[in-house]
């Protein structure tokens, strides 16, 4: 069960770069990424699935570089939302894969990966939407200080939530 | 027990690095996007920060065990906090059937608790004592590990291989056995035929001899007695892997040949002679038969380098006329150079050596396969025996690929018996 939902998140991650650039070249590169990820949660492999989803994340940047689009937005949406899914299902199927007993939680696990998801959605839009606007009277390089600040700041809360 | 980040936790944590850092190389904000999803999944997971396993509980099966058969293991425990799915993982003896760990979500109280039924694969004395619980939270992203210990330990007896052809002893002992002695008497096995003396029974009558000569004759018999056996078990090393090394062939063998013997109402005992010297005192009957099995399970090989000496054994634990037989993979040189010395002594031995070549093949390098290298094995081996039949020792090779039997019977018999005069 866990392989199909993994394989479902490879296909969002595979079309994410087409959604943003509908091309023939983007779409190459966005189905060696899925390929990456689909071998990830069929071996299951957590290192492979980082390694895919770099490689992803490699593409898509390559993608928003060539030509913004008005739906890079809601492809970025869909590649996280596929990024999130991969990590869990591969995650699900490393350690539990030949764990007896593995059919009971299956259902709990997807139902709260689906709590995850909506709430994801949900606070990606509404953070994206705010920031669209925010940052629509901002001089280039304000933006750029302000996501640094932003990154650093991600970062910063990662390491407090797994060190402290 | 405290909680860590898991490796989901980490290869989450590495994603959002990569997609931040494109971000801000890249001037895009979009490539936050990629990141909020996994940064909402990793910031909304609660993070439990003590858990704790108590109320451990793990218990096996009450009863002795015989290889093959299934053995069942219970665990039990309350898991205080519990968040999210708990695997429980024993470590278990490597002679019982691998097996997977088992995940369950607690219930409401916190019990998690899981059978395990394992075959065991070997012969001996298994050893149950930890098991980790592995606690995860509902996301995945934080997990704690524990330990718990209880001593439990399950004795396995080997099973017991058939044997039809048993060793006589040259010198049997006891009335009221199944071997023929060289004494006249009650028996099956004819000996003689001598004139009839009033009083002799009329079913011994040799009514063709008396009919031929016109007198009387009547038939006799040897008497058949019941024998003092010591099984001489070589635990000095062993080749192969077990549940297949020699000293579980060894073992299956010992527990044969005991159930065989006592079945005939003789008399039989164990001693493991390696690095620990340790004997079970002759005995008959089906405790005995226990005895037996549950000193088999004990045994192992325990390296030393001491030079234990059997002949400054007292008397009853080795009988100067019991048939000792002695089950060796024929490896080292302190084992046989003490059959050598008990031979020396006068006592009846039968020595079946264990050809270790056929267990270590799949050990060996390839390069030490060479036919070559094992011919000169063989031969090496083929003179040792023959200079323990020298010393006047039943010794036979021993293929684990064949019957016992087809060993045993190349050495059923002592001596061609002499005829009663």
């Amino acid at each position: 069960m866990m392989r199909v939902v993994g394989f479902f998140a490879a296909l969002l991650i595979a079309i994410a770069p087409t959604l943003a650039l509908p091309d023939v070249h983007v779409f190459e590169a966005g189905a060696v990424a899925g390929l990456l990820c689909v071998a990830a949660a069929l071996v299951p492999s957590l290192g492979l699935a980082v390694f895919g989803s770099t490689v992803a994340l490699l593409v898509f940047a390559t993608t928003l570089l060539l030509t913004p689009t008005p739906n890079a937005v809601f492809a970025a949406l869909l590649l996280g939302l596929g990024l999130l899914i991969l990590l869990n299902a591969t995650q699900f199927e490393e350690r539990f894969g030949r764990s007896e007993g593995k059919a009971r939680i299956v259902g709990t696990h997807l139902s709260t990966l689906g709590t995850a998801v909506l709430l994801s959605i949900a606070a990606s839009l509404a953070i994206a939407v705010g920031a669209t606007i925010v940052a629509q009277d901002l001089d280039p390089s304000v933006r750029t200080v302000i996501a640094a600040f932003g990154g650093i700041l991600v970062i910063s809360a990662m390491m407090w939530k797994a060190l402290l | 027990v405290i909680f860590r980040p898991s490796p989901l936790f980490h290869a989450t944590t590495i994603v959002i690095a990569w997609a931040v850092c494109l971000a801000i190389a890249l001037n895009r904000v979009e490539m936050l996007c990629v990141a909020l999803p996994l940064l909402v999944r990793l910031m909304w997971s609660p993070r439990n920060l003590v858990v704790d396993v108590h109320t451990f509980d793990l218990s096996v099966e009450p009863g002795t065990r015989t290889e093959g058969e299934q053995l069942g293991i219970t665990i039990n425990a309350v898991v205080e906090q519990p968040t999210g799915p708990v695997e429980i993982l024993p470590i278990f003896p490597f002679l019982l059937t691998p097996f997977h760990a088992m995940v369950q979500l607690p219930k409401p109280d916190g019990t998690v608790g899981c059978q395990f039924a394992s075959a065991c694969r070997g012969a001996g004395i298994l050893y149950f004592g930890a098991v980790w619980f592995r606690v995860w939270d509902r996301s995945g992203f934080w997990v704690a590990e524990t330990r718990k210990e209880r001593r439990v330990t399950v004795a396995v007896h080997p099973r017991a291989t058939v044997i039809r052809t048993l060793p006589a002893p040259r010198q049997p002992g006891a009335p009221f056995g199944l071997h023929p002695s060289r004494r006249l008497g009650e028996g099956t096995d004819f000996a003689d035929i001598r004139p009839y003396i009033p009083g002799d029974r009329m079913r011994r009558i040799n009514w063709a001899v008396s009919a031929r000569t016109g007198h009387l004759h009547v038939n006799q018999f040897f008497a058949e007695r019941s024998a003092m056996v010591i099984l001489l078990l070589d635990s000095f090393s062993e080749v192969g892997g077990r549940p297949n090394s020699s000293l579980d062939h060894c073992l299956r063998a010992a527990a044969g040949l005991a159930m065989a013997y006592l079945q005939h109402h003789d008399r039989v005992g164990l001693m493991e002679f390696g690095g620990l010297l340790r004997w079970t005192k002759p005995g008959a009957g089906p405790a005995q038969y226990a005895n037996i099995l549950q000193s088999l399970a004990r045994v192992a090989i325990a390296p030393t380098f001491l030079l234990q000496d059997l002949g400054a054994l007292p008397e009853t634990m080795l009988p100067r006329h019991a048939l000792i037989i002695a089950l060796t993979p024929l490896l080292d040189e302190r084992f046989v150079r003490t059959v050598v010395r008990l031979a020396d002594q006068g006592r009846d031995i039968v020595l079946l050596a264990l050809r270790g070549d056929e267990l270590s093949q799949a050990y060996v390098p390839r390069r030490a396969d060479e036919p070559l290298i094992r011919r000169l094995w063989l031969l090496e081996r083929d003179a040792r025996l023959r200079e323990l039949r020298g010393h006047g020792v039943r010794a036979a090779h021993w293929s684990p690929a064949m019957p016992v039997d087809t060993a045993l019977q190349t050495v059923s018999r002592p001596a061609a018996r002499r005829r009663v005069a």
